[in-house]
């Protein structure tokens, strides 16, 4: 099966002394219980096959990670997790992962784009990525 | 002997040809977002095409359209605009002109 690839960037991401030192372990696919402090939100946006292959095997995993500041937080602090986080995907190829391959990792935009739900509007920055991805061999 | 036309994109956008089937592949990037599942209940018509000198832009002027596309603390993303326009076959650039 194709990797879980939310889990698997979330695990990573989470594994980083340069991430946990801004969200501590305040990385997930929805929203904190509590929003003070910074965060970081994973949407899988799409998940295509590469090429033409009818093997549903490695995968384009298209996704936004979103950099919260947290209700005290700034906009610098957004944009420092975002530039944390873009680094960290420079480097998650070589990541030690035991049922998934990472082929590479693609910065395809960064951008601040404020949550104005919020009263003041809270910081953000979104990194939107592409991640090559295939189950290890011997995965189930 | 064959020389290249440096000038060939340029002169091929310039086409009429071109502009019309670009037109209709913004349509069609169009079609995708009304189809989009977040956007089933929303009005239809907010998904606009329009042809703007050498471009063709496609836009949905909803007022939430920002949360759809982007999220907010109470909705992940669901990029109908993005995932359309992928699944049209373009390639996105992210980074704009």
């Amino acid at each position: 099966m194709i990797p879980f690839i939310e889990k698997v960037l979330g695990d990573y991401l989470r594994g980083r002394s340069d991430v946990s030192a801004i969200t501590g372990t305040r990385v997930a696919t929805k929203t904190p219980p509590t929003l003070d402090d910074p965060w970081i939100r994973i949407t899988l946006l799409d998940d295509p096959p590469v090429g033409k292959s009818t093997a549903d095997h490695l995968i384009a995993f298209y996704a936004d990670i979103e950099c919260f500041a947290g209700r005290k937080g700034s906009r610098s602090e957004a944009n420092l997790l975002a530039r944390t986080v873009r680094a960290a995907l420079g480097e998650i190829k070589d990541g030690e992962y035991t049922e998934t391959v990472i082929s590479g990792a693609r910065v395809e935009g960064s951008r601040p784009r404020p949550d104005t739900i919020f009263e003041p509007t809270m910081d953000r920055y979104i990194v939107t990525a592409t991640i090559w991805a295939h189950a290890a061999v011997g995965a189930s | 002997m064959f020389r290249l036309n440096a000038r060939l994109a340029n002169e091929l956008e310039n086409e009429v040809a071109y502009r019309l089937r670009l037109a209709e592949v913004g349509h069609k990037v169009a079609d995708r977002v009304r189809a989009h599942d977040v956007m089933r209940t929303k009005n239809k018509d907010k998904i606009v095409v329009v042809a703007d000198g050498d471009d063709v832009l496609v836009g949905n002027t909803d007022h939430g359209a920002h949360l759809d596309e982007w999220g907010s603390v109470n909705n992940p993303p669901s990029a109908p605009l993005r995932t359309s326009v992928r699944a049209a076959g373009l390639r996105l650039d992210e980074h704009g002109k």
